[in-house]
């Protein structure tokens, strides 16, 4: 079973990343929002509307783009827009106007009059997003909206996400993705499965302190000494220290402070430490809740 | 439920034009212009170039381009309504469509209707230019031509259920497009022959055995061949027609069936 007993509410005006490893049942969860697939069970709502009961009615207001959809090759992008748009009843003068402000949004301006049959995967993306904003929505579906682009496509992509987000006051976004960076980024709240089930729903800032623990990597100018390591071990709030290759790995426990304080305490050592990074919170709550759900 | 109401008609009627746009736009709609087309001037050219004439009177003359058509409708068929379903899943621009505030039902129809109008501009053109040509050789028109169109838009819209049928059962459009050929032109034939010789069953409720009312309904095609082959008979009208329309129905219906659950 894709999805067993998902119970999951999606705060308006929040962009929600929707997480969870391969098989978790994430694009089947999309799947059943946008009307793709049938629920053998259970109600899924959009808007306040049973998407399984009256999808018509459900999908007004949502723009979606599930998988890596394909186009109508013979279209060409305002032509695209002009049959969305008429399927959602606008008007000719709302399609028109809606038109050029999506394509200057998705910077697909001096494509507007080209089949869509030569277009790159990245522009069909950027294309894709556009459709998604006819008729201004409200709710946003995003599936793996990333995937499969080239670096520049998905940097292209994520700056349009942003942008998105930064002009509406009106706009609920789910976005599902493997990349943690990119919803750290993106998105204000997290929501992650794995089996179908919810294994948490909450703030990203406040799921990245979830772990508790913090994990840093100090690196030195020469190979770590047994010494150097008990030295570190024994400073304040450092749980625990030990080497890794030609680093030093440093576990500790609290927030920003405690980082903080370390950061002081390792240049007082004088151990030849010339840099130090900490791991991505996210990923490190995100790993430590999917081992403890297998 | 297939239930329809009045922004369903609106959304169907957007989705047909787009299908028609689709396949203008495409290579097999030139493909089948150029077929049809191919197939009159040789009807029409042919006996100049060899010095004689297919017919003194006009239902004669009709006849010998009559003959041709129903090969046209299921060719219609095989081109364009097996495809008009399964492409949509095949190239996953149901992952556009599909997720806009609009029922299967109305999808499923907006198609076929765009689909089969297609289909009947090419066929009601080629009859057109068909009886032009005619009256052009015997200064005179078959009375029965309308009757034949009549059948012929039938078969066409029987045709395109059957193919429907395929597009919605099928993963790949080619296999769909050999499946739609073989069987409205070899497989239906063979069941009709097989029961017209295995047993005292008259086919009469097959399609091919109905579509042979295009032609036969002509009385100067019955009076030609009538006497040389014994199943040329003029057709029984309530027969045809219910036989027709009763594919029609039940195929789409089937289709419809099959493509509201088919999922991605």
């Amino acid at each position: 079973m894709a999805v067993n007993n998902l119970d999951l509410s999606i705060k308006k005006n929040s962009f929600t990343g929707f997480l969870g490893p391969n098989g978790a049942g994430k694009s089947t969860t999309l799947k059943i929002l946008t009307h793709l697939i049938s629920a053998t069970s259970g109600k899924a709502y959009l808007n306040g509307i049973d998407v399984t009961e009256d999808p018509k009615r459900a999908l007004e207001g949502v723009g979606a783009v599930v998988e890596t959809p394909e186009f109508y090759t013979y279209l060409t992008p305002r032509e695209t827009m002009k049959y969305i748009g008429e399927i959602m009843g606008m008007s000719r003068e709302s399609i028109a106007a809606d038109t050029d402000a999506i394509l200057e949004k998705v910077k697909m301006v001096e494509w507007t009059d080209k089949r869509l049959g030569t277009f790159s995967k990245g522009m069909r993306q950027r294309i894709a997003i556009g459709q998604a904003l006819m008729n201004d929505p409200n709710v946003i579906i995003l599936d793996e909206p990333t995937s499969g682009l080239d670096p520049r496509g998905m940097a292209e992509t994520r700056e349009i996400l942003k942008n998105l987000r930064r002009d509406s006051n009106n706009l609920t976004i789910v976005m599902s993705s493997h990349l943690l960076h990119e919803v750290s980024d993106l998105c204000d709240r997290v929501a992650l499965i794995n089996h179908g089930t919810l294994l948490v729903h909450d703030e990203i800032g406040k799921l990245a302190k979830a772990g508790g623990e913090r994990r840093l990597t100090a690196k030195l100018t020469g190979i770590p000494t047994p010494e150097v390591i008990k030295r570190i071990s024994d400073l304040g709030n450092v749980k625990s220290a030990e080497r890794f290759g030609n680093d030093i790995e440093i576990y500790i426990e609290g927030e920003g402070a405690a980082v903080a304080g370390l950061f002081s305490d390792l240049a007082s050592l004088n151990a030849g430490i010339c840099g130090l990074t900490e791991e991505d919170a996210l990923e490190a709550t995100y790993l430590s809740l999917i081992k403890e759900s297998r | 439920m297939m239930y329809i109401e009045k922004d369903d008609f609106r959304q169907m009627l957007i989705i047909a034009k787009n299908e028609v746009r689709k396949f203008v736009r495409g290579k097999k709609f030139l493909i089948y212009v150029l077929l049809t087309t191919a197939v009159f001037a040789l009807i029409t050219l042919l006996p100049y170039v060899l010095g004689g004439d297919i017919g003194d009177t006009p239902g004669q003359v009709i006849a010998v381009y009559i003959s041709f058509a129903s090969f046209l409708a299921v060719l219609a068929a095989a081109l364009f309504a097996s495809v008009v379903y399964v492409s949509e899943f095949e190239e996953r621009t149901a992952l556009i469509l599909f997720t806009r505030p609009v029922k299967k039902t109305t999808i499923f129809l907006g198609k076929f209707i765009g689909c089969l109008a297609l289909e009947l501009v090419v066929i009601i053109g080629y009859y057109a230019a068909s009886g032009a040509a005619t009256f052009a050789a015997t200064g005179g028109f078959p009375s029965i031509f309308g009757t034949s169109l009549g059948y012929m838009a039938l078969y066409t819209f029987a045709a395109t259920g059957v193919a429907a049928v395929f597009s919605t059962m099928m993963r790949k459009s080619g296999t769909s497009t050999v499946m739609t050929f073989l069987t409205l032109l070899l497989f239906m034939s063979i069941i009709t022959q097989i029961i017209s010789m295995a047993t005292d069953i008259d086919p009469w409720f097959m399609l091919d055995k109905a579509g042979d009312a295009i032609l036969t309904c002509i009385p100067e095609y019955a009076d030609m061949f009538g006497g040389l082959m014994s199943s040329v008979q003029v057709p029984n009208v309530a027969k045809t027609v219910g036989t027709m329309v009763g594919w029609g129905v039940a195929s789409t219906v089937l289709s419809w069936f099959l493509f509201t659950r088919k999922e991605l």
